[in-house]
């Protein structure tokens, strides 16, 4: 077991993650969540603390409060992106996430993507230095990786206890309308058509409970793992088409699953160089 | 890694995935982030009504299109709060004042629930709605 979870991976790996996963805040808090940001003007008799913000005392969000964490968060995340500082600033912007989180949840409605992200975000920094061309397996960034994954691999699995638990029991929320009441909340185009055959939509909810009782085939080597990734991605996709739900953080948790160690090595010297030396204005002119 | 740190790790690893299995058996919202995972776990009946939560408000007798989002406040937020909305009247004149900050006057706003149809698995029916609590400008 110890060892299972301690298999060493290519730090490259980790240094992949890092890049995509820090930018990926930049999108999640300027474009994917932008109200978040907003808590901080909603009148304070409105705020319901978590448990978490009652433990730790956390203040009640104002437009000051949010807008500093939001600066140190991105400012944060982007330094992080690059690779510097993986320790003492990657354990910053874990912590600044939390926070960021806490003032998005403190409202009356708590999003259930967030869990595998914020694992990323505390065990990123454990590995330390890391770069995309250090091959090297590590175990470190085994242990990293593999929490990544056990995160979403969660995500899915301990949904169907939430079924069983807020569905009246498993099989009856298999054979209840929870997808046509979704479609009639926020159906598109694809999914409007689905209502008049409601059966799809019945027999789609059985697929997903099978397919969330799977989801620790993710964590197989070889053909199990990948096409359980691509089953996941697939429904992902699909949900996206149907509803215009998606949960990012947590697809940006299953690039762990992804050997992104074998992309190759982002030469940023010639990046640099190629758009320094042509830079827009002259291309536009150029063109 | 030294002994040390595998097992700091492992200890951690033990705490982080305890805490989310109990969270998903005995846990709620509340314990965020190690709350149940309950996207869409809720039974919906094949004939009942589907509820949304809404905003309506009034300006000197006319309808005045509010939407909650405008003033950073989600629609699932307010029905996630629909008990201390009905608690105290102080919630939803603290909403108005949000919209008058926000250059909305109103002299009337009401949280309100839309209500949909569905009857044996299909969408009957135009929408309707019912009033769960209101507030007013004092003349």
């Amino acid at each position: 077991m110890t060892a299972w979870l301690f298999r060493p991976v290519p730090r490259a790996r980790v240094a992949w993650l890092r890049m995509l996963l820090y930018a990926f805040i930049w999108a999640d808090v300027l474009a994917l969540r932008p109200w978040v940001r907003l808590h901080g003007d909603v009148p304070g008799i409105l705020y319901k603390p978590l448990a978490i913000g009652n433990l730790f005392h956390l203040p009640t969000p104002t437009h000051t409060f949010t807008t500093t964490v939001m600066v140190l968060l991105l400012a944060t995340s982007a330094v992080c992106a690059t690779g510097r500082s993986p320790r003492a600033l990657g354990t910053l912007v874990a912590f600044l996430y939390l926070e960021w989180m806490v003032i998005a949840f403190s409202y009356g409605k708590v999003d259930h993507d967030r869990f595998g992200f914020l694992i990323a975000l505390f065990v990123l920094p454990t590995v330390g230095a890391a770069s995309f061309d250090d091959h090297e397996p590590d175990e470190r960034a085994g242990w990293a990786v593999r929490c990544i994954q056990l995160g979403a691999v969660a995500t899915y699995f301990l949904a169907v206890i939430a079924k069983a638990r807020f569905g009246h029991g498993l099989l009856t929320w298999m054979n209840s309308t929870t997808l046509l009441r979704a479609v009639v909340r926020r159906g598109t185009f694809i999914s409007d058509p689905l209502m008049h055959n409601p059966w799809t939509l019945h027999v789609t909810q059985w697929l997903i409970v099978a397919m969330e009782l799977a989801s620790p085939l993710l964590l197989v080597r070889g053909r199990p793992g990948r096409w359980m990734l691509i089953t996941l991605v697939t429904f992902h996709a699909v949900t996206f088409a149907c509803l215009t739900i998606a949960f990012w953080p947590h697809l940006m948790t299953l690039l762990a699953f992804v050997p992104l160690e074998n992309l190759k090595t982002p030469n940023w010297r010639r990046v640099r160089h190629r758009l320094l030396s042509n830079p827009p204005a002259a291309r536009a002119r150029a063109g | 890694m030294t002994v040390t740190s595998r097992r700091a790790r492992l200890a951690a690893t033990v705490v982080v995935f305890g805490l989310i299995v109990a969270g998903a058996f005995v846990g709620t919202d509340h314990d965020f982030p190690f709350g149940p995972f309950r996207m869409y776990s809720t039974s919906g009946r094949s004939t009942g009504a589907v509820r949304t939560a809404a905003l309506r408000g009034e300006w000197r007798g006319q309808r005045v299109e509010v939407h909650s989002e405008s003033i950073g406040i989600r629609r699932a937020e307010l029905e996630g709060q629909y008990d201390r909305f009905l608690e105290d009247p102080r919630m939803l004149a603290a909403v108005a004042r949000a919209f008058r900050d926000e250059g909305v006057r109103l002299d009337r706003l009401q949280l309100i629930v839309v209500i949909r149809r569905v009857v044996d698995g299909h969408r009957v029916g135009n929408s309707t709605h019912r009033v769960l609590t209101e507030w007013r400008a004092k003349r």
